[in-house]
């Protein structure tokens, strides 16, 4: 289960289907809450710096992973593999490639050959037209809108992939639940973990995407936001609650 | 003082700002010391390819400097760091420091995801000052799509069950080597870092 934290000109926001970015507050503050609470790893996209087409703010990365005792993966703006390796020498585990990867998995490949197929992940977003139909979600790339998701995952893994992000944009900020439809699918086309986000309103959805075969759970929502209200209160359930949740022994 | 090896392997700062959190002085260091010091603890962080990995340390100076030390110095591998402490892995062709008897295999078993990314358990199966008195189960974040399989059962300190049982320290004298990465797993890393910058010289 991980906390999936969106940046935009450096502050912390969270959408509600990929728009209405919200303004919640100071990354770095967050990334210090979530220390606090032990959390097993944090993702952080940075959802301006592909469309602005600007680089990663690695100030900023260099602040939050400083402070993150735990595992940190990054994505936003990476288009070449030196600005992978400088992320890495920040102390970043992973990066996350989204639009450059849809654009060409070359670059996948060869930020798998200097760092290892683990230090690799690709995000892939994935819309549903009006009739329930599901497409690739992909602006600026030749992708967008292709409905054969199945062999970008696959393809995505052949390059080199270590992981597979997979995002559910009609239900980013929803918490209506995970598409676990695509989750069962994709996760059959892969043999990579694949990591699910989009939709979790509870603590049940997390182990159905668990169920459905994702490897782990993103969550944005529900960690930041409590009450009808959505009032900003950063949370995290224990380990124990969680060992409970998924039927660990 | 401990020396952080600053081959351009990835994740030097997360080790860095760990120590830093728990007291301990330390310097990312590009190339290794003219001179041999007395006293010194060495940390091997990698974050790669194996035969990337043998590259850069050959090309800063590390890799005939780490080979030539005496196995009294302490010296620990973390995640490729381990790796490379051991003789060989079937990642590349290259040969290892092999100052641990072991070589790396990739993980094979039918119906595993593969690299094995996340959180997992580490069971001590001899007592070693890393792990420190053990009344917890531990944890520790691993990344890793190779795994160790030592040649002299005597180098195994604790092992964790992805498909298989493997595993994930080792030890040959003061040369430790852990698959997970304790820079990034909060209050476990934090103890066995603690408990390895602590040990006796």
């Amino acid at each position: 289960m991980i906390p999936v934290l969106l940046l935009k000109e450096s502050g912390l926001v969270k959408t509600v289907k990929f728009s209405n970015a919200r303004y919640i507050g100071d990354p770095l503050n967050a990334v210090r809450i979530f220390n606090e609470k032990e959390v097993d790893e944090l993702v952080v996209l940075d959802i301006d710096a592909s469309l602005n087409s600007v680089g990663p703010n690695f100030d900023l990365v260099k602040e939050l992973a400083s402070e993150c005792f735990m595992p940190l993966a990054y994505g936003g703006g990476i288009s070449h593999v030196d600005e992978a390796v400088k992320l890495f020498g920040l102390g970043v585990e992973k990066v996350i490639l989204r639009t450059s990867a849809a654009r060409n998995l070359q670059i996948v490949s060869e930020i798998a050959e200097v760092a290892g197929e683990s230090s690799v992940a690709v995000c892939v977003d994935v819309d549903v037209t009006k009739l329930g139909i599901r497409f690739l979600h992909s602006p600026g790339t030749k992708l967008h809108k292709d409905r054969d998701i199945g062999s970008f995952v696959k393809a995505a893994e052949r390059a080199g992939a270590g992981e597979i992000l997979l995002n559910s944009v009609s239900r980013d900020g929803t918490q209506r639940g995970l598409d676990l439809e695509l989750i069962s699918s994709v996760t059959a086309c892969v043999r990579i973990p694949v990591v699910a986000v989009g939709g979790v309103g509870s603590l049940g959805d997390i182990s159905d995407g668990v169920q459905a075969g994702a490897s782990g759970v993103g969550v944005g929502s529900l960690f930041v936001f409590h009450g009808s209200r959505r009032a900003v209160l950063i949370s995290y359930p224990s380990y124990d609650d969680l060992r409970e949740l998924l039927g660990e022994k | 003082m401990i020396l952080i090896v600053d081959a351009g392997l990835g994740n030097v700062m997360a080790v860095r700002n760990m120590l830093g959190r728990i007291g301990c002085a330390s310097a990312l260091a590009k190339h290794p010391p003219e001179e041999f010091e007395a006293g010194i603890r060495i940390i091997l962080p990698g974050v790669g390819s194996y035969d990337e990995g043998v590259r850069r340390l050959t090309q800063t100076g590390w890799f005939s400097y780490l080979k030539a030390l005496p196995a009294s110095a302490h010296l620990l591998g973390i995640c490729l760091g381990m790796q490379l402490l051991g003789n060989s892995s079937t990642e590349g062709k290259s040969s290892g420091l092999g100052r641990v008897d072991a070589h790396f295999e990739r993980f094979s078993s039918i119906g595993l995801r593969v690299p094995h990314i996340g959180w997992n358990r580490v069971v001590p199966v001899v007592e070693d000052p890393l792990f420190g008195n053990v009344e917890t189960e531990l944890r520790y974040y691993f990344t890793h799509s190779y795994r160790a399989v030592c040649h002299d059962q005597e180098s195994e300190i604790a092992r964790t069950e992805y498909g298989i049982d493997f595993t994930s320290a080792f030890r040959s004298g003061n040369t430790r080597g852990v698959q997970f990465h304790p820079e990034k797993s909060h209050r476990f890393g934090i103890s066995l870092l603690k408990n390895w910058a602590t040990l006796p010289c």
